[in-house]
């Protein structure tokens, strides 16, 4: 015990010091930090399976609008395929329509929808496709990537791995 | 109420379905190296993601230099439903390319296109990816994979949280960081030290020992602090300060100094010691206790920067480059005071289970400064060798058996018997030293270079070894040719491991053993290893029964010792 009251106080002091800068801390990070960003869809020109020119806002005409990036060569991607191509034909009016985005050659895509027999809208990009999917949300530009816009183009959903029915289920709910 | 909730609800379903991923750079890191006309490239993946084996190619630009053919291992075979049959990468693998240079001068630096394309478990793919790598020749460095890469990908991880999520966030994570680390086996140390310095200051002062615990973590994120601020200064390589030999010396000496004082035999009388002020401070001055525990905590926390090297390197390479100093020191404030948690629980707690006075107390204090003394051997741990680190640890061992049974002597025993058993025990540790030093000079080490030195020719240089393989030639037998360095610890596993079998070593007796040691590196060591273009040790060249190198059953990194005997008979036929 010796010794011990004339430390008290710069005691209580670094205990109050302490708690001080961990409160602090923890008051300014919320600050430092915006709130993220709503993303909208905007006039985006892409070619069609024909090789014409077509706009995705065009495309979006104010309804809810699901889009789906994918690639040939990508092996989740083509697994999904079915699926919304199921959705797309089954679906009811007022649903979401369903477009694809495929980042890759003319060619191959043509291919690839003639053999799974593909009858939702597709467009066709390059590189400026990999800036369209980076600017909606996906920045490590990973294949599959499926977003649901609302009417005023905004996305609400998103999602970066293969779609399941579970996954169209949850949009539906949240028409 | 309910709007802000289900507002809140639809914040949730809006973010559930994107799954973290890593980046294509993380997920597939690639380590190129370069010496002695070798290309050595690691492809490193992680768990959970896959490269595809045919869309694996290497290119350059560089007119000056020509690539050889690169022999990529095989992958897992399987049955893609849409591919066919494919086969795939998802453990890491090295590369060796032998590059030949045109011109025929020297080149030490040139540009490697990687051409990769992998994919992830959870059903996404990368887009077929190319990266550029600058390839530098530089010190001689080891053969195969390292293991401290897959530390960097972490680090590259971590750095990732810190300059792209939320700062809220970040600071939740180190601090949640922080209080998992404060668990791992490196920072144990830290609960001793505390509790030393509680038991040895505060008694069962609840307020005091509290207040030690804030200082010491206070010491801790100074240090932290400390660190960011100079890596922003100074750049990268601060971690090579905490392993230099001067520092665990000094931290070492701190520990036993530390030690003598609370096991409370020795006075220590060195007026000008750094380290002796560091422990008068700690001892009973009036006002210099907080400070004195302040800078035990920051040299503690310097000594424990091993294992919160990843997320410590992390922050500090971003504060280095992105220059964001203010996200880094509250990265680094929070890894701290998480760091922190479980020695300031400890202090609040210390009262509950700290005796008061008397005989207990000192018991208690002693123990902790034993404890001292171990730290002090585990910090010196990497600069002895191990012969030296066990003969101190069985010291150690005696030495607090020794002191305990004097303590007991007054208490229990009789003083013959105590003085039997001590007698005993100094018998005994002169018996274990006199009669059986092979016990205590046992290492690993010496008998790999038994083994070694018994089994292989040592070559020094490229006539010598045309000599060997000539002699070998005329005999009718294979020759081995094993690169090896002192400085290469794969290559002690090869030996302590793959070389230590019996039937490998009898094997080893009907071939032209030879090892070339290339830890010098100098002009002859460089013309063996360019002469067999091998990237660094260990490397183990076979050569045939007519002198020619068998360039598939060349082996590198480590190997079992039944890949080597297959190697060896196969082509002693």
């Amino acid at each position: 015990m010796k010794g011990f009251n004339p430390k008290k106080r710069s005691l209580k002091i670094l205990g109050l010091l302490f708690l001080i800068s961990i409160g602090v801390i923890y008051l300014i990070l919320p600050i430092l930090e915006p709130e993220p960003e709503p993303v909208f869809i905007e006039s985006f020109v892409l070619t069609d399976l024909n090789g014409d020119q077509s706009d995705l806002i065009e495309m979006h005409q104010s309804k809810f609008l699901i889009i789906n990036f994918w690639a040939t060569w990508c092996a989740p991607c083509r697994k999904e395929m079915p699926l919304l191509n199921n959705y797309h034909l089954t679906k009811s009016e007022d649903y979401p329509n369903v477009i694809g985005i495929a980042i890759d050659e003319l060619d191959q895509v043509n291919n690839f929808v003639a053999e799974l027999g593909i009858d939702f809208p597709i467009l066709v990009g390059q590189s400026e496709a990999y800036d369209l999917m980076e600017s909606l949300g996906n920045t490590i530009l990973t294949l599959p990537y499926t977003i649901l816009v609302n009417q005023e183009g905004m996305i609400v959903w998103s999602k970066n791995t293969e779609i399941k029915t579970e996954d169209l289920e949850q949009i539906l709910s949240l028409l | 109420m309910r709007v802000s909730f289900l507002l809140l609800f639809s914040f949730f379903s809006l973010n559930v379905s994107t799954q973290q991923v890593l980046k294509p750079q993380e997920a597939f890191p690639i380590e190129v190296a370069f010496q002695n006309d070798v290309l050595q490239i690691s492809h490193r993946i992680k768990d959970g993601y896959y490269l595809y084996r045919d869309k694996i190619s290497y290119e350059t630009q560089d007119t000056r230099i020509l690539l050889g053919s690169a022999k990529l291992p095989e992958g897992i075979k399987y049955e893609d439903e849409f591919f066919g049959k494919t086969e795939i990468f998802r453990d890491d693998f090295t590369i060796y390319i032998p590059i030949s240079i045109k011109t025929g001068e020297e080149i030490d630096n040139f540009d490697i296109q990687i051409n990769s394309q992998g994919c992830a478990d959870i059903g996404l793919c990368y887009p077929p990816q190319q990266w550029i790598k600058n390839v530098t020749s530089g010190r001689l460095i080891e053969a195969s994979i390292n293991t401290d890469e897959i530390e960097l990908s972490d680090q590259a991880r971590l750095g990732n949280i810190i300059t792209e999520t939320n700062i809220f966030l970040v600071s939740l994570i180190f601090l949640g960081l922080g209080f998992a680390l404060a668990f791992t086996p490196c920072h144990l140390p830290t609960i001793p030290i505390l509790s030393s310095i509680i038991i040895g200051q505060a008694g069962n002062n609840k307020l005091k020992s509290l207040g030690l615990s804030m200082s010491y973590v206070l010491g801790m994120a100074i240090t932290y602090c400390a660190a960011g601020v100079a890596a922003a200064v100074a750049g990268q390589q601060l971690q090579a300060l905490f392993t230099l030999p001067g520092f665990i010396i000094s931290m070492s000496a701190l520990f036993l100094i530390l030690g003598l004082g609370m096991v409370g035999t020795f006075n220590i009388q060195l007026p000008n010691n750094l380290l002796n002020k560091v422990n008068s401070t700690l001892s009973n001055q009036v006002g210099g206790n907080y400070l004195g525990v302040v800078i035990i905590g920051s040299l503690s926390a310097l000594l424990v920067t091993a294992c919160v090297a990843p997320p410590l390197v992390a922050t500090l390479m971003v504060i280095g480059q992105s220059g964001d100093i203010l996200r880094g020191i509250i990265a680094l404030s929070s890894l701290s005071l998480g760091l922190g948690i479980p020695l300031i629980i400890i202090g609040l707690s210390a009262s509950r289970w700290l005796p008061t006075t008397g005989e207990y107390l000192e018991v208690i204090k002693s123990l902790f400064g034993f404890v001292m003394f171990g730290l002090a051997i585990w910090v010196i741990n990497p600069i002895i060798s191990q012969n030296a680190l066990i003969t101190l640890w069985i010291l150690l061992g005696f030495v607090t058996i020794f002191y305990y049974l004097g303590r007991l002597q007054k208490r229990l025993m009789g003083y013959q018997l105590s003085s039997l058993l001590r007698l005993t025990l100094v018998g005994s540790l002169i018996g274990l030293y006199a009669f059986s030093p092979s016990y205590l000079s046992f290492t690993d080490a010496e008998v790999e270079k038994k083994i070694t030195d018994q089994y292989f020719d040592s070559v020094q240089s490229l006539t010598e070894l045309e000599d060997f393989i000539k002699v070998a030639s005329n005999d009718e037998q294979i020759s081995l040719l094993y690169f090896t360095a002192d400085w290469c610890v794969s290559c002690r596993t090869l030996e302590k491991d793959t070389f230590n079998n019996q039937d490998f070593l009898n094997l080893l007796g009907t071939v032209n053993a030879m090892k070339a040691d290339v830890t010098e590196n100098n002009l002859d060591d460089k013309k063996l290893m360019k002469e067999f273009n091998v990237f660094g040790p260990p490397t183990i060249v076979m050569i045939s029964k007519t002198g020619n190198e068998i360039e598939s059953s060349r082996k590198v990194g480590v190997v079992s010792s039944n890949e080597l005997i297959r190697e060896i008979e196969k082509l002693s036929l």
